[in-house]
């Protein structure tokens, strides 16, 4: 009982502060299609800052000791520290109440390891946010923005960029997040694992926003039955989580048929898994050829995802898919210097994908490690958006 | 164990800090000797450092893409520099016209006004002028009175001072010599364009650091003799807030010329002479600069 009214109070403040509008207007523009007037009035709400984050803090901590994975917590500083743990607050990865609490009851002590490894990890993340995100944002921004005026050469280059801004922009905080978490001791979870490298839109999410997709699969998933029932409650179950990711990151419609989009890809993905595996077979060569052709393949799907995503509202969304044919010459702009920065961040992603022995931040040697580590400050500070935009993720 | 901690650091900083010293010393240099391709960022070199005019005109994007020097040159018979600056607030104008005062005094200084260019919502682009900081002492004066002192920290870096430069020098370098128009940038036609007029409340919201450099523009004009006019150049997009009723009030009380073209049927009825909704193309630039002369004279 305690636990559903856990729940329910998280749930409910969520919807109160980010959906509640949403839900007035959808019904008073239902009501008017029957031709019935409303004077329903939307509210001016100022939302929490990480709420959607900390709600979902929240519900773990509450399911947690309803499982007796932990117990409650009697020491309210900590349980405060778990909620609002300051690098996780804005956008999370979300830890789940179970990994994050036994770490504030264990002493930290200062490790030099651990804290160089937590640096490096906010140099990183700072590159990918000011070198990658900010660098490609004001070119993405006047080419969605302003999508009439451009040709459709401009249209499909400015889609690419997204794909990669909103990876860089968010795995970008998600790293400087984990990195001062290490600093002060502490290993948070895991958010991203090099998601463009994935094989199929299962994996892909498997890879994305993982700490999201695990609270998902948890405290969604599981408890509807996840895949162990019929093949048609599966489907149903994978959609609904979907179509809830998609409304979680905020009330618009592009958001949720942007979760349907990904939802029905995965259950598609699932029914025709046995072709992949005929796929898988064969010598090195066709091997390699049907791994990157499948990764090209996810990364095109993701891409007309996040061309959804982008959109403020789907008559932006097709009139940019009608500009697709459109002539005209490349759009040209010096954001488009974020390509060399995209490609060291797939370079070094590549290597990690492949497990190649090549390493410049982590390598043994102290002099390799020390000017690899002094070449990124200098290419981040001196190339890198100082007044860059927010974290896209702040949104939601 | 401290010893291989300190080598490690040390490595760094000395790597640090030597591309510091030579990104700083190479950098100033680069700038001053830039070739005018007409970009924002070559255009206030040459309003910072080299042009000379008889007529000044400042202000943001409406500014730099709406007011033709070539008409004003020919109706007026002075010479004309337009150093209006994309998405920049009233203090790079300060900047410009006491950079431009230690060249040459203008007879006329005409300063757009928009609602952002008195707002603090652009404040953060002044940092795009660091790295013309250590050049000239007007625009180090203005720099340092609107800098906190962890700015002023942060400007001892090269890196820092100088970050993104490289981007626009390289591309000065590489771009093709453009017809020299004295910082004018026209707007093409789009004739597939099809925007309407619409209506927004912009209120009078002063930010005190852009009053004051407003005021201060009015006091080196008054000091100088220079005719000062303000200006508010016509957009689709009709302001139903109170900003040209506060700002008509406010030249009124400083004795200057103000003229307010928001909401002027010539230009809402005709968006074909709009690259965007809120500026006009090389057509609609070329009506608006006659009509501004007109409205002078």
């Amino acid at each position: 009982m305690l636990m559903i009214s856990g729940v329910v109070a998280g749930v409910g403040l969520l919807l109160y502060f980010k959906y509640l509008n949403f839900f007035i207007e959808q019904f008073s523009e239902l009501f008017a299609l029957f031709g019935l007037k409303t004077n329903w009035s939307t509210f001016q709400l100022i939302v929490p800052i990480g709420i959607s984050f900390f709600t979902f803090k929240l519900i773990s901590y509450v399911v947690e000791i309803y499982k007796n994975n932990i117990h409650s917590e009697r020491n309210f500083v900590d349980f405060a520290a778990y909620i609002a743990f300051f690098p996780t607050i804005m956008s999370g990865p979300i830890d789940k109440a179970n990994d994050f609490l036994p770490q504030l009851k264990t002493p930290r002590t200062w490790s030099n390891a651990m804290v160089l490894d937590g640096c490096k990890r906010v140099l990183w993340g700072m590159f990918l946010k000011m070198c990658i995100a900010d660098k490609i944002s004001p070119y993405t921004d006047s080419v969605f923005n302003n999508y009439y005026h451009h040709s459709g050469i401009t249209i499909i280059l400015a889609s690419v960029l997204y794909t990669f801004q909103i990876y860089a922009d968010f795995c970008g905080y998600s790293e400087m997040a984990i990195g001062v978490g290490r600093v002060m001791g502490f290993r948070i979870t895991e958010n991203f694992s090099r998601p463009y490298f994935a094989t199929n839109v299962g994996d892909f999410w498997r890879r994305w926003h993982m700490s999201l997709m695990n609270w998902f699969r948890d405290y969604i998933y599981i408890p509807l039955g996840g895949s162990r029932c019929s093949k048609a409650k599966m489907y149903w179950n994978t959609m609904v989580v979907f179509m809830v990711s998609g409304l979680w990151h905020g009330a618009n419609w592009t958001f949720i048929i942007w979760g349907a989009y990904h939802g029905a890809l995965v259950c598609f993905y699932k029914l025709s898994r046995s072709v992949e595996c005929g796929l898988k077979s064969g010598n090195r060569m066709k091997q390699s050829i049907s791994k990157y052709g499948s990764i090209l393949f996810v990364f095109v799907l993701v891409t007309i995802g996040w061309m959804v995503f982008r959109c403020d509202n789907f008559h932006q969304f097709f009139g940019m898919l009608g500009r697709f044919t459109a002539p005209g010459s490349l759009f040209f702009s010096w954001a488009l210097t974020a390509i060399l920065p995209i490609g060291i961040m797939l370079l070094k992603e590549l290597k990690d994908e492949e497990g190649w022995n090549i390493h410049l931040l982590h390598s043994k040697n102290l002099y390799v490690q020390a000017m690899s580590i002094a070449f990124l400050m200098i290419y981040v500070f001196y190339t890198g958006e100082l007044n860059g935009a927010q974290f896209i993720y702040f949104q939601f | 164990m401290n010893r291989k901690v300190f080598k490690f650091i040390g490595i760094i900083l000395a790597i640090v800090v030597g591309a510091d010293l030579l990104i700083g010393a190479v950098s100033k240099d680069a700038i001053l000797n830039v070739k005018d391709v007409g970009v924002n960022q070559t255009n206030t070199v040459q309003a910072f450092f080299k042009r000379k005019a008889d007529v000044l005109i400042l202000g943001p994007s409406t500014a730099n893409h709406h007011f033709d020097c070539q008409i004003l040159k020919d109706s007026l018979g002075m010479t004309c520099y337009n150093a209006g600056r994309d998405g920049q607030n009233v203090i790079y104008n300060a900047m410009v016209l006491d950079a431009f005062l230690t060249r040459c005094t203008p007879k006329m200084v005409v300063v757009e006004v928009g609602s952002s260019t008195l707002s603090d919502v652009w404040m953060d682009r002044l940092n795009d002028f660091n790295c013309y900081y250590g050049i000239l002492k007007p625009i180090d004066d203005i720099l340092d009175s609107i800098a906190t002192h962890i700015d002023r920290i942060k400007r001892l870096s090269g890196i820092y001072r100088y970050n993104k430069t490289w981007e626009w020098l390289l591309n000065a370098k590489f771009s093709e010599e453009v017809p020299d128009l004295n910082g004018y940038r026209p707007m093409p036609v789009n004739h597939d364009s099809h925007f309407s007029s619409s209506k927004q409340k912009w209120h009078f919201e002063v930010d005190k650091k852009c009053l004051h450099y407003l005021n201060h523009i009015v006091e080196v004009c008054r000091e100088n003799n220079i005719r000062l006019i303000l200006t508010s150049s016509p957009s689709l997009i009709v302001n139903t807030g109170n900003f040209g009723r506060e700002l008509q009030r406010y030249s009124e009380r400083k004795g200057l010329e103000y003229f307010d073209w928001n909401g002027d049927t010539v230009y809402t009825n005709h968006p074909e002479l709009f690259y965007d909704r809120t500026h006009l193309n090389s057509e609609g630039a070329k009506i608006f600069t006659k009509d501004f002369i007109q409205k002078i004279n």
